[in-house]
């Protein structure tokens, strides 16, 4: 049977997995109709690093085998998806997104993809991204090998970054799902501004192995879906303890949406003023909507806000100071000038002047932070707040320029949550963006933040908040 | 913590972000743009009251 109708390039992971058991389409089928769909689309949207269209199909014709033999292995055996290119693969080239390794190639692939690849799934792509994650600080869009990463949903705006081809990607169903990374906002980004479901795991719960390094302990591997369900599935099969990682955790995870407590048991934590005033104007009605939906769901909400610390500076210095000595031979060879954004590159070039004393003093205050973010969760089970204040920025726009209704507060106010993506990955804490309206035609997104190892709650209640809502089904017009 | 706009203004990240904002013609000029970040930087943590008995946080726990 054929791959027909576009329904399927945007059902979920389960849902494509059943229709492969049962026999409604072979994972050759499906491989081939969404790659086909992948290099048209990447092409349109910059989300395609390099389409691994041979590999896929030799692939995907020994996962049918299997089925044959009901050698059946999970709920994402027989299904495509596409990783960002900073994860190893072998037979490809892995660029990190930058000119001075778009000849780079690696004979071991990175954990997280070997696990997949046993678990059935197929790697159809590499996805685009900003180059080395945005390490030294990128100014423009257009700061990738592939270009401005457009958005699905408006392709004068941005996919966000830095994991832009994964968010682009899932979310004109050119794939079912895709990696992404985050060292500091690079999956909750795309994911908002694209509308997909985004899941940053635990520091330390997915391994790294064979991922390029921006921040040794800030970067974590997670995934980029169609929803919080999908996003619990594919960690259960990426998680997990690697002696290669030498951060990793040594644990693992278990998608277990059936032991979920009652929405009641759940504390939330919010602030008003992320809704009411650090929100931008045109998106509070969405964002408020939100919260009402999230006060439906039973669960009970309680005014918190960010323990007092400079995150931004914190999140600058400690990536500063590793990102400057993983690439200080690029950056002494000179062969960081070849990268896209000149703002990028002195960045980067300033970076490995930082005085040891800043990098230490940062990771003195992290472990403060980590302290107080335990005080905060003796009260609440998560906090909720917008993922991003305001929607994709535009393609041709410097991402420093003022926002409409600029970047410093216009009144005096509280600090809400508004920093949870750099406090939260300094505390190495677990974070879910949902999609949560469309404003002018663009997403934005609410995200949950828990301790450290509770991917379940936050799953649980995300999948409760999507059981009530239809934005993650929501769907661009996608021009292929 | 309730700050002022003048206090907000004058904060070291909004001194970033302004310098961000300058123009910079050069490369050497970005460059010394990306080290008064760093200095602003620098201040923001030097803000921060620090135990001496704290160190870093190189492990993480849940």
């Amino acid at each position: 049977m054929a791959v027909t109708g576009e329904d399927v390039f945007f059902a979920s992971v389960a849902e494509l997995n059943a229709g492969w058991r049962k026999g409604d389409y072979s994972c050759v089928e499906l491989t081939r109709a969404f790659v086909e769909r992948l290099e048209k689309g990447g092409a349109v949207y910059n989300a395609l690093a390099a389409s691994l269209r041979e590999q896929a199909l030799k692939r995907a014709k020994e996962v049918d085998g299997e089925r044959k033999r009901e050698r059946f292995r999970g709920r994402l055996q027989g299904v495509p998806y596409g990783a960002k290119d900073l994860l190893a693969w072998p037979g490809a080239p892995t660029t990190w997104g930058a000119k001075p390794y778009e000849k780079q190639s690696f004979e071991e692939p990175a954990t997280v993809l070997k696990k997949l690849d046993k678990s059935g799934a197929v790697l159809i792509g590499k996805l685009a991204m900003i180059q080395l994650a945005g390490g030294g600080g990128y100014r423009y869009p257009s700061a990738s090998l592939t270009g401005p990463c457009r958005n699905p949903w408006n392709v004068e705006h941005w996919a966000g970054g830095s994991s832009s081809g994964s968010g682009a990607a899932v979310a004109a169903g050119l794939v079912p799902f895709a990696l992404g990374s985050e060292t500091s906002g690079s999956i909750l980004t795309p994911a908002a501004f694209c509308g997909v479901t985004g899941l940053r795991p635990t520091y330390g719960l997915v391994s790294r192995a064979g991922a390029m390094a921006l921040s040794w302990t800030l970067d974590k591997i997670g995934p980029l879906g169609r929803s919080a369900e999908d996003c619990g599935i594919i960690l259960d099969a990426i998680a997990g303890g690697d002696a290669k990682d030498p951060m990793s955790a040594g644990k693992g995870f278990y998608y277990a949406p059936q032991f979920a407590r009652a929405m009641k048991d759940y504390t939330v934590g919010y602030a008003p003023v992320d809704w009411e005033e650090w929100a931008e104007p045109e998106t509070r009605q969405a964002f408020g909507a939100a919260l009402e939906v999230m006060k439906g769901l039973g669960v009970k909400l309680k005014e918190v806000e960010l323990p007092d610390f400079p995150y931004g500076p914190m999140v600058s210095a400690i990536l500063q100071g590793e990102a400057g000595s993983i690439f200080e031979e690029l950056i002494a060879s000179g062969a960081v000038d070849q990268i896209a954004d000149e703002k990028q590159a002195a960045g980067l070039k300033a970076a490995v002047e930082l005085p040891a004393q800043d990098y230490l003093r940062a990771m003195r205050i992290r472990t403060l932070v980590q302290a107080a973010f335990r005080d905060v969760f003796y009260d609440v089970d998560m906090l909720l707040a917008p993922s991003r204040l305001g929607v994709a920025n535009r393609i041709d726009t410097p991402l420093d320029a003022p926002r409409p209704r600029g970047n410093t507060p216009p009144s005096e106010r509280k600090r809400g949550l508004a920093g949870h993506i750099p406090a939260g990955n300094l505390a190495g804490l677990p974070a879910l963006s949902l999609p949560c309206g469309l404003v002018n035609g663009l997403p934005v997104a609410v995200s949950l933040v828990g301790r450290a190892f509770t991917e379940n709650a936050l799953l649980a209640v995300g999948k409760a908040f999507q059981d009530r809502t239809d934005w993650h089904k929501r769907r661009p017009k996608v021009a292929i | 913590m309730k700050m002022k706009r003048r206090e907000i203004l004058a904060s070291p990240l909004a001194v970033a972000a302004a310098a961000a904002q300058a123009p910079a013609t050069g490369k050497a000029d970005l460059v010394e743009q990306a080290r008064q970040g760093m200095k602003a930087g620098r201040a923001a943590l030097a803000k921060v009251k620090l135990p001496q008995a704290t160190e870093p946080a190189f492990v993480f726990k849940a």
